[in-house]
Order: C-alpha cells, then structure tokens, then sequence
C-alpha cells in the first residue's frame, strides 16, 4: 500500500511541474514590458536563488530520511554517518524539475545512478566542495549574483566562489574540459540561450545521484517573466548517459533587500577534516 | 648549467621582484592625453575586460634606486633584457642527461623541490618594467618616497608566509594557498598584486555593482556601489568593499579586512582605498592607499597599471586537484615514520655498543 501510494503521488507531482506559464502568454508579455533593459536586452542584474528542492532530487520525491540509507530491521534507517543529524540530516520533499518527472536513463546509466545513491557520501562532489558544474550551480539553495552591462553577463555563485562568464563570441570547442564548462550566449529575443560545453564528468546534478557524462552539452534558456523572476530551462543532451535529450525547467526568484547580497561560501576549508584528518600528525579519535 | 637554469631565473625574477618596484603620478595627468575614456550603458566609466598586472616591477623599491621612481632606458633594458634570456634558457631544450637529482632543490622565495616546483613554461611573472603613464617604474609605491614600505610600529610582528610553525602537522597548519583558499601573496588583494603566474582579473559591472574575477583561486571581489560598510564585526574574505564612481574613476574602500589574509601584518584597522581610472584602450591606472595607524605611523600609497589581457581567464579549479596537500601531509607522516623507526634502529643498537667497549 505505501509503495502504491508513493508512486501515486510521484505521479502527480510529475503532472504539476508542468504547468509554469509560457513566455508566450499575455500575462508574460505584460509583464516583460516593464523589466528594466541594458544594451537592449532585459537585464538580469542582481542576486537569484530557487526556492526549489532541485539540489536534493531533481526528479518528483518525497521527504526521506537520509541522502544514504542502510538496511534496518524494519525499513531502512540513515547511513552511520548521517545518524547524529536527525531531522537535519533529512531531505525535503520537492515537486521535482524534470520535464515529463522522470531522467531518462539508458539501463546502465540507470543502475550507476542508483549505485550513486548507495554511495552518495563518498561520490557526491558537492560533498567534498568541489565546483559544482552546469546546471546544478543554478539551483543550489544559495544565492548567485548576475552581473550584466551592454556587452557582459557574468555569473558569481556564492558557492565555492564558482563563476561564469557568459561568452557572446563563440571561441569554438572549448580547448579543455572544466567543472563550470566554457558558456556561449545568444539572444533569442528577450531570452537568453548559453550553451555549455566542455564541462568535465566530475560534477552531478543533485544529491541523489543523478549524473552525466563529459560529452553532455547543456542548452539553457534564461527568460525574465516579470522584474523579480527568472524562469529557467535546460535542455540535456548526453548519450552516454540519457536515451534521448530531456530538459529541467523551474523558477528563480529575484533576493530583495537585505537579502540581494551575495555572500561568501568558501567550504574547501570546511572539509579539510573529512579530505585530510587522517593525515594529521595526531589525527582526531 | 642546465641544473642552474631555474635557479638563475628565479634568482634574477627575485631581483627584479625585490628590485624592480614613488608618489602618486597625478591621475589628471596620467590621464590627461587625448585619451577619452568610454562609457558603458549605465553611464559609468567602462572598466571591463580582462586586465592583468604581471610585470617585473615588485611592490618595494631596491634600495640601490634610493628615492628615484623611474628606471633609465639603460635599466630597463638590463632587467627586461635579463629576464627575457633566463626565460629563453629555460625554455631552451634540456639535456637529457639531467637528472631530476641535479636541479636545484632550493630556489629560495619558497620554491624548493626538483627543480623547485615550476619551469618557465609554468610562470607567468611578466617580462616587461611597469609603465604608469609611459614611465617605467622601480616600485608599485610612490609614496614613502623611497618607494618601500614605512617602518612598523613597535610591537608589530608580520608573519613569514613560508615559514609557518607547525608545518606539515595538519592542513590549517599550512598557508591559505596550500589549501586552495586564496592566492599565495596578494593576488585578490586588496591591494591587488602580481605573483608568479595567473596575473588576470575580470571586471564585471552593472548599475550597483562591480564584480573583479580573480584567476588565482578563483575568487571574485565584489564591491557595492553606493553600499555602506558593514558593522556587525564580521570579516569576509578579502574584507568588504564598497564604491563609488568620481568622474572617469572607480574609487574602492575596504575595510573589515581578516587576520587570515592581512597585508603585511595590517588587517584589524586596515582600510585599502582603491582608484581605478581608464586612461587608455588597452590601460587602467590602478592607485592605493593603505592605511592602518595601529601597524604604520604613516600611509602608504602606490600605482600601477593594468594591461589588457590577450584571452579569456580559464578555470583555475584549485581544491578539485589539489593532491599537493595531501601529499605534504603525508610525506610528513612518512618523514615522521621514517625518523622514528631511524629511533627505534638506533635503540635497538645502541645496548651492543658498551658491549663492545668491554
């Protein structure tokens, strides 16, 4: 019964993701009358965040215990490690962004993702503070600032002092992979398409294991439905990984006030003791 | 020969570091050509692009130029000359009869290791003199006039980076570069300062901000135009700047400044002014002022100029391959292993020996 009352919800979840208002509605169009411009095209400047789960699961989920479970006697309990959490240890339920709900995995990528989950404590790049990649920067639970004049669009992610700059020259292929991926933009309109390349395979796209390959190619569009918010999509394209091209979309939301400033979050120096307590002198019992 | 290329290089970029770095140049006049700097869509004076600040000229004034702050041709083409043949030396094929046991092991300036830890292929110190408005320099400070810094205050101990107590023994025992958290010296500043490779800086600017990518490390500065400090006593990385624009300059005060990153010893009542003034296509004319009356009786001031930079800034993806670090621990570890079964050894011995004399 709770298996079947899981996947009712999961389904129902997957239905509501798609109901965002169109860039092409009356009501967005409206809307995007009064976005402030610079150099003729709606400017994005100031600091974002989602209001999502995305980092968790991108995909439909429900509230659960753990990022890593192990077998208990009754139903599975938290990984040792995330014991002394409790309730902070948890993962929050979310509606999930994955157009249609669900990535579609070729079999084998499928059982890797799972096999991810089973592991997520020692593969999860996230966990080690490493940079976080495309698109999962964009819907980390902090903030980034958008830095846009006439001619530049930059990207400062308050994470790991991740940034992007938005090239509206395309160099061509990027001459060698990285963690943020080389970013080329366009203007289709009012929106904003950045294809991102040359991204390594080293990043995910959530906690839960969803992964790709280093040939995954990222389109995003950037449209701004009103002044204070930004819906996002991103089109994947990895077939290495994904049985055919599949997309994320979402909202990000404009910080106001006190909140619009980024501040810093250099964690390198928070995981010295999971990445090197074993090498002190006299490493801590 | 070949083992004492890296060596020279290092020993003569030294030279010209410690060497090579008056007043401040008048900004009208640096700027007073026929030069018009462009303004972007908010009306500002349009700083962006990428910038680098790499050259041969250092900080501090040698002694040797007493209170001059310009080279003579002659001189800069000395040191620009020298720096461009140990360069080619050490780009110059290696003799494959080296060993990595004949390069040097100790460069001095912290480089120690095989062939102290780069070749020329690996840095990017610059190979010009600086140039503040076609003049070369002997230092980045004009003012004291000897072009170093003042005298520290009694009392005041500044930290050698390179020789941290308790090295080796855990990862917050060593420098903030080590860890890939900021740059060795000063390269996000402020002051912002040249070291010996990834020298390039993007500006970024939008109506209330100015965002400057840093390459080393990756760190972004971001100054709050018409912000107000912050007073809650917390110190962010590179402190918190506000600014503000005066005419065709980007003028830049920090404060609220880290122990962690303090510049020459100074951070609690440090306070950087920064004026950055486009005075050329392809030049900026960066200016400071630091002050700290808890460090130094006097401020002290300087300039130099950005160049454009030919590209784009890479990725410097610092921590994500980071294996140095670990690797120092654990050769310390190993160190300690060895040592002590050298102890052990010795101990084991050490009874046979009055044996013997009996």
């Amino acid at each position: 019964m709770k298996v079947l009352a899981l996947m009712t919800l999961t389904g129902s979840v997957a239905v509501l993701t798609q109901s965002y208002a169109e860039p092409s509605s009356a009501a967005h169009k409206a809307a995007a009358a009064a976005i402030d411009r610079v150099g003729g095209h709606p400017n994005f400047s100031g600091v974002w965040s989602v209001m999502n789960t995305a980092n968790w699961n991108i995909e439909p989920h429900l509230a659960s215990a753990a990022l890593e479970v192990r077998p208990g006697p009754v139903i599975p309990v938290p990984a040792k490690a995330i014991v002394a959490l409790g309730a902070v240890g948890s993962v929050p339920a979310g509606m999930g962004v994955v157009e249609g709900g669900t990535i579609p995995y070729t079999p084998e990528a499928l059982a890797k993702r799972d096999d991810n989950r089973k592991h997520y404590l020692e593969r999860d790049p996230e966990v080690k503070c490493d940079l976080p990649g495309v698109p999962r920067a964009n819907y980390m639970s902090l903030p980034f600032q958008i830095v846009q004049s006439g001619k530049t669009f930059l990207i400062s992610y308050e994470y790991a002092g991740a940034v992007r700059d938005i090239l509206f020259s395309d160099p061509g292929p990027a001459p060698i992979d990285s963690w943020m991926g080389q970013s080329v933009g366009k203007w289709d309109g009012d929106t904003l398409v950045v294809t991102v390349t040359g991204m390594t395979d080293g990043t995910w796209f959530d906690r839960a294991g969803n992964f790709h390959s280093g040939d995954m190619k990222v389109v995003e569009r950037w449209t701004m439905m009103n002044e204070n918010t930004i819906r996002y999509e991103a089109e994947i394209t990895d077939p290495a990984t994904f049985t055919r091209p599949w997309k994320m979309s979402m909202l990000i939301y404009r910080r106001l006030g006190e909140d619009a400033r980024l501040q810093q979050f250099k964690c390198v120096e928070f995981v010295e003791e999971l990445m090197y307590g074993d090498l002190r002198k006299e490493p801590l019992k | 020969m070949n083992a004492n290329r890296f060596t020279a290089l290092l020993a003569g970029l030294s030279i010209a570091a410690l060497a090579a770095p008056a007043v401040f140049a008048d900004p009208a006049a640096a700027a007073a050509g026929a030069y018009k700097a462009p303004m972007n869509a908010y009306g500002q004076p349009d700083l962006e692009g990428t910038w680098t600040n790499a050259t041969l000229t250092a900080l501090e004034r040698p002694k040797e130029y007493g209170t001059r702050k310009a080279m003579t041709p002659e001189e800069v083409k000395k040191i620009e000359g020298g720096a461009a043949q140990l360069f080619a030396a050490d780009a110059a094929p290696r003799d494959p009869k080296v060993k990595t046991t004949d390069l040097p092991h100790d460069c001095g300036l912290g480089f120690s290791g095989a062939g102290c830890g780069y070749n020329a292929a690996w840095i990017d110190p610059g190979s010009t003199v600086m140039r503040v408005n076609g003049e070369a320099r002997t230092s980045f400070i004009t003012d004291p006039p000897d072009g170093r810094l003042p005298p520290y205050k009694p009392g005041v101990t500044v930290p050698n980076m390179f020789m941290r107590a308790h090295y080796g023994e855990n990862p917050e025992n060593q420098t903030l570069a080590e860890r890939c958290l900021t740059s060795f010296g000063y390269s996000a500043g402020p002051v912002m300062l040249p070291l010996l490779y990834n020298n390039n800086y993007e500006i970024a600017q939008s109506k209330d901000t100015v965002a400057i990518v840093v390459e080393m490390v990756h760190d972004v500065r971001i100054i709050h135009i018409g912000g107000k400090h912050r007073t809650d006593g917390e110190r962010p990385w590179m402190g918190d700047s506000i600014g503000w624009y005066e005419g065709p300059t980007l003028v830049v005060e920090t404060t609220n400044f880290p122990q962690a990153t303090a510049l020459r010893g100074a951070w609690k009542e440090l306070t950087v002014t920064e004026r950055f003034t486009r005075v050329g296509p392809h030049r900026v004319l960066y200016q400071f002022r630091v002050v700290d009356p808890t460090v130094w009786d006097a401020s002290w001031s300087g300039e130099y100029e950005f160049t454009a930079s030919k590209g784009r800034i890479f990725e410097y993806a610092c921590h994500e391959g980071n294996y140095a670090l670990s690797g120092i621990l654990a050769g310390a570890r190993a160190d300690e292993a060895t040592a002590a079964a050298g102890k052990t050894a010795a101990a084991t011995a050490a009874p046979a020996a009055p044996v013997k004399k009996q």
